[in-house]
């Protein structure tokens, strides 16, 4: 254990905002188990607690994965990647990008939140050693820490601040699309080609109108999409109904499927029109699709629904996401700067590009549907 | 530092983040598009090269031009970043 940084703040637990937490990362030793793994006699297996187990299960039902940080023998994750007991295998069923080794955990945390495509900020540090929890409050401050008996008892309180206020049916499924994620980068790193790869992926995308049946997905996608996001809506369901009763206003979502799996809803646009051309109020897609020309593609679509192909893009700039406005260069359009945080994207009339040849998309946008 | 190494700079940050050499992109044209080919910039590896712009030069090329006017050609990503330096 490296001697204690002189500036560590106290050891007290760091809660991020409610509805901000993406991912809880466990400590293992002393955490998730009462043993020290590396400790325990030959042909001994640490037991993971009920309770820790009970609460991952929960998080995991309510979109928020769990993945693990552990500073130990990295040849401890065998036990997570070839489980030798029940138990141990329905830990490993929950976790995604687990890191074990002797970094730093403000380290490890911040591999994981690259791994995953999500902020530092939406993690939350379960760790029972309170030098661990100062180490990443201190070289980490943006992520959360508490303890276990702390997290434990924020769920079994009416309303617990760690899980979001709101899920889709397809929150459920986060845990297993970003373990398919993981077979994805498993398998790409067998291509010399990024291109050969895409291409055996057999990705198909969908794009459709949104249906009643969407409405918490689409509030949901909006809300948690940062890097592709507009940010200029936001949305309960509610508001997402009297918004789509403002004027004439239509929803429309794609959903994405390959070899490796189903990533479920991944893009919403709500389209507005209004003295004759087609406004893109809000615009979300999921961070686990990027690099793989899905959002240009769904923007692309879009665009030939729309007389002429002209379509307006108003983004309100964060930090987060240049990704977006990069997009709208990438596809051919402009940036018309409105304010020191504002800029409008704009498509002018004209054919828009092909899809990449790697990407079949299948778009169900009837002309009675579209905008 | 010289418009050539800021230049040499850029051409070795484009490098990584389109996948071309960047003995490849020295021989190209200042009036090169970085969008499409032969450059080929997406939308993730554009992001990805103005966040190493930044960490390398200090320039924000995402803070100080959201047009994004700078990233039409690479003559004009490079001007951009020597302009600012």
């Amino acid at each position: 254990m490296p001697d204690q940084p002189a500036d560590v703040p106290p050891a007290d637990e760091h809660r991020p905002p409610a509805d901000a937490v993406k991912v809880v990362v466990w400590d293992l030793d002393g955490t998730t188990w009462d043993d020290v793994a590396v400790e325990l006699p030959d042909g001994a297996r640490p037991e993971p607690r009920p309770d820790v187990l009970a609460a991952a299960r929960t998080l995991a039902a309510h979109g928020v994965v769990s993945s693990v940080a552990s500073r130990t023998d990295p040849a401890v994750a065998a036990l997570l990647t070839d489980p030798p007991t029940p138990a141990l295998a329905a830990l490993a069923d929950l976790v995604v990008a687990p890191r074990l080794g002797w970094q730093d955990k403000s380290v490890m945390l911040a591999a994981i939140a690259d791994e995953l495509g999500v902020a530092v900020g939406s993690l939350l540090l379960v760790d029972d050693s309170g030098f661990e929890r100062a180490e990443v409050a201190a070289r980490l401050p943006a992520a959360g820490t508490t303890t276990r008996a702390a997290l434990l008892a924020d769920l079994a309180a009416p309303h617990p601040t760690v899980l979001p206020a709101r899920t889709s049916t397809e929150s459920a499924d986060r845990t297993r699309r970003y373990q398919a994620e993981a077979r994805r980068r498993e398998a790409a790193a067998s291509y010399a080609d990024r291109d050969a790869f895409l291409a055996a992926c057999d990705l198909r995308l969908t794009v459709r109108p949104a249906t009643p049946a969407d409405r918490d997905r689409v509030v949901e996608l909006v809300a948690r999409a940062h890097r592709l996001a507009s940010t200029r809506v936001e949305l309960d369901p509610a508001s997402y109904d009297a918004w789509l009763a403002a004027g004439d206003r239509r929803v429309v979502v794609a959903g994405l499927v390959d070899r490796f799996g189903d990533h479920g809803t991944i893009g919403v646009a709500l389209l507005a029109e209004g003295d004759g051309a087609t406004t893109v109020e809000g615009l979300a897609v999921s961070c686990r699709v990027a690099g793989r020309g899905v959002p240009g593609a769904f923007v692309t679509t879009l665009r030939h629904h729309v007389t002429g192909g002209a379509l307006a893009l108003p983004i309100r700039v964060t930090s987060a996401n240049v990704e977006l406005r990069m997009l709208v260069r990438s596809l051919g359009g402009t940036l018309e700067v409105l304010g020191p945080d504002e800029v409008v994207g704009r498509f002018a009339p004209g054919p828009p590009p092909p899809p990449p040849d790697w990407l079949h998309v299948d778009d169900r946008l009837a002309p009675q549907e579209t905008p | 530092m010289t418009d050539t190494d800021t230049r040499t700079v850029v051409l070795d940050l484009l490098a990584t983040a389109s996948g071309v050499s960047a003995a490849d992109l020295a021989a190209l044209p200042d009036a090169t598009p970085l969008f499409g080919p032969p450059v080929g910039l997406g939308s993730r590896t554009g992001a990805q090269l103005l966040d190493r712009i930044l960490a390398t030069t200090g320039v924000d090329v995402a803070g100080e031009d959201l047009a994004l006017e700078s990233l039409t050609s690479l003559g004009a990503l490079v001007g951009f970043v020597a302009d600012r330096r």
